[in-house]
């Protein structure tokens, strides 16, 4: 039933995108070249932070959890689930900038 | 405190994925917006099912699995990364309702604490009522 599930959101993703790539992406509006500039380095600045503060709070998140487990083994189960919430939470935190970053450079 | 169950957020996830891609259709009356909303709710969910799947099979075995820890996770992220980067270049999608769909994730993680404090409030009523 979960692999169905599974089976069948991946399904719909595809038919989501092929829709939006129907579409077609618009024209890029010609933009004066300092402020291209500046997305430029919005958008490069902008990713650069989110993956190393990203990577940071995974790490410390990650670290913390396996030094837990190291302690006390009989308690990894309950040290992981909190840890996978986390870390989900700081990757789509991650996406977020990428997606704003992407926006930036190719639809302004 | 009621403890946290991931299959509970997985659940909620889906859930938060149906009524809100019907809640857009609704409002919206686009199919746009549909869209948006739908894929960005269905890429968090599938991310979040992925990532507990493979943290899960290199955590619970007695022998760490390397393989799933040091290929699955950055496979699973990049493969997840380029499924928007390519998204938002060649699609025709509403900005502010992919948003909200990449926060399904926080929506259910709020909504799973929200119940499990109703709960727990629920019990302690009913012991001091008995």
């Amino acid at each position: 039933m979960k692999k169905l599930l599974t089976i069948i959101m991946l399904l719909g993703l595809f038919v989501c995108f092929s829709f939006g790539v129907a579409m077609a992406a618009e024209e890029a509006k010609g933009l004066d070249p300092a402020v291209k500039q500046m997305v430029a380095l919005a958008a490069g600045f902008g990713v650069a932070i989110a993956a190393f503060g990203g990577a940071l709070g995974q790490a410390k998140g990650i670290a913390s959890a396996l030094d837990g487990i190291a302690r006390n083994p009989g308690a990894s189960g309950k040290i992981v689930t909190p840890m996978i919430i986390g870390l989900a939470m700081i990757e789509s935190l991650v996406i977020y900038s990428l997606v704003v970053s992407l926006l930036l450079i190719f639809k302004l | 405190m009621k403890e946290t169950i991931i299959s509970d957020i997985e659940r909620l996830n889906f859930i938060i994925f149906i009524i809100g891609s019907i809640l857009s259709l609704v409002i919206m009356r686009e199919y746009k917006y549909f869209f948006s909303f739908a894929v960005a709710s269905a890429i968090i969910t599938l991310n979040f099912r992925f990532l507990k799947k493979i943290i899960e099979s290199g955590f619970s075995k007695s022998s760490l699995n390397k393989k799933d820890l040091l290929i699955k996770l950055p496979l699973k992220f990049f493969l997840f990364a380029g499924i928007v980067a390519v998204i938002i270049i060649y699609g025709n999608i509403d900005i502010i309702f992919f948003l909200i769909g990449l926060s399904t994730l926080f929506i259910s993680v709020i909504v799973n604490q929200i119940m499990a404090m109703l709960s727990l409030s629920i019990k302690r009523r009913q012991k001091n009522g008995a």
